[in-house]
């Protein structure tokens, strides 16, 4: 089996999820990391093909789409991440960029 | 209760008032007499029945009222009046209990909060245990060893390699899984909960596949997979 891991799926939030109540909430995370995934070179080239088609309801965020530093801080800080963060408020970036300062200088 | 706190009973005061008043004239001759009461003074009981006549007494007026009726000056005068132990019991019990009403708020706003907080995770969590539930699935069924592929999140492509886009909604279908044999197409697998719609995916897989996108690419070797006309994907449904 090709062996890809699979971080977040915007379907796992909305229409599958619990109180997820839209969509366009449902994408709001992913469209934040994926951003910031990019401002921060730590895409694939896949991911960058993925990117340019848009985050829609069919968007995932698996480790192909990432380089190895990508792939790296993700599976630290993802988790981590989702738990700080709440479908009613902008995502906070914060622990990323945190979690990207410490990786870089370690 | 009042009478409790004065002393003397209602029928006592009355009489004892009644006593105070006769050895008093009337009103209009006490105008020079009549001492000045404060409110507070003027608030109670004893003073409310007797307001006509004991208002406004001098200090010489205030001693035969206290020698007539036997009442105190803090009774006479209505100064002094001490809050019942009932009443001074109740301010701290008030207070401990909006204490207790705003300490319960607080824990259950702070609790709704960390609730929403967690509500991503969770559902992230649950959408990769139903897609992990459905790849132990998938493994036994089309085993590695017999020579099959699970490809996972692929793209509908056209025959040249190119992401086909549905024309009606601008965007592409990705599949959750993708069994090929020998680099030959099996199977397409899409996996949800128990209630999820799928019929506006199902339509636009239709619609790409329709206009095209009948290829899947494998990531290893680069090679393109046709899917047959005739193969739909299937869809599972988990908890």
């Amino acid at each position: 089996m090709s062996n890809i891991e699979v971080y977040d799926k915007v379907s796992w939030h909305f229409p599958e999820g619990q109180n997820c109540p839209s969509l366009k909430v449902a994408k709001e995370h992913f469209v934040a990391v994926m951003e910031w995934l990019k401002e921060n070179n730590l895409l694939s080239d896949e991911g960058k093909e993925v990117l340019e088609l848009g985050v829609d309801s069919d968007f995932s965020i698996t480790s192909s789409m990432l380089n190895p530093k990508g792939n790296e801080i993700l599976k630290k800080y993802y988790l981590d991440w989702l738990r700080s963060i709440d479908y009613t408020n902008k995502p906070n970036l914060t622990l990323l960029n945190d979690g990207l300062k410490m990786t870089q200088n370690s | 209760m009042m009478k409790e706190i004065l002393g003397p009973t209602l029928e006592q005061m009355e009489t004892k008032e009644d006593l105070a008043l006769n050895k008093l004239d009337s009103r209009s001759d006490l105008s020079n007499t009549i001492p000045d009461f404060s409110d507070d003074e003027k608030n109670t009981e004893s003073q409310e029945r007797s307001d006509n006549s004991v208002e406004g007494l001098t200090v010489i007026e205030k001693d035969k009222v206290r020698e007539e009726t036997g009442w105190s000056d803090e009774i006479i005068v209505g100064e002094g009046l001490k809050e019942s132990p009932l009443q001074s019991s109740i301010e701290p019990i008030e207070n401990s209990s909006l204490e207790c009403v705003k300490a319960q708020n607080e824990l259950i706003a702070e609790k709704n909060n960390v609730e929403k907080i967690e509500q991503i995770e969770k559902n992230r969590e649950a959408g990769a245990n139903r897609e992990d539930l459905a790849l132990k699935d998938l493994e036994k069924e089309f085993p590695e060893k017999e020579g099959f592929k699970i490809e996972r999140e692929q793209f509908l492509r056209d025959k040249d390699g190119n992401i086909v886009k549905d024309s009606e909604t601008g965007k592409a279908r990705r599949i959750d899984f993708i069994i090929t044999k020998d680099g030959e197409f099996v199977k397409s697998v899409e996996v949800t909960s128990e209630t999820a719609p799928k019929e506006v995916q199902v339509a636009k897989e239709d619609r790409i596949r329709n206009e095209g996108g009948n290829f899947i690419k494998d990531r290893d070797t680069g090679q393109l997979s046709e899917i047959p006309k005739e193969k739909k994907t299937e869809i599972r449904r988990y908890p």
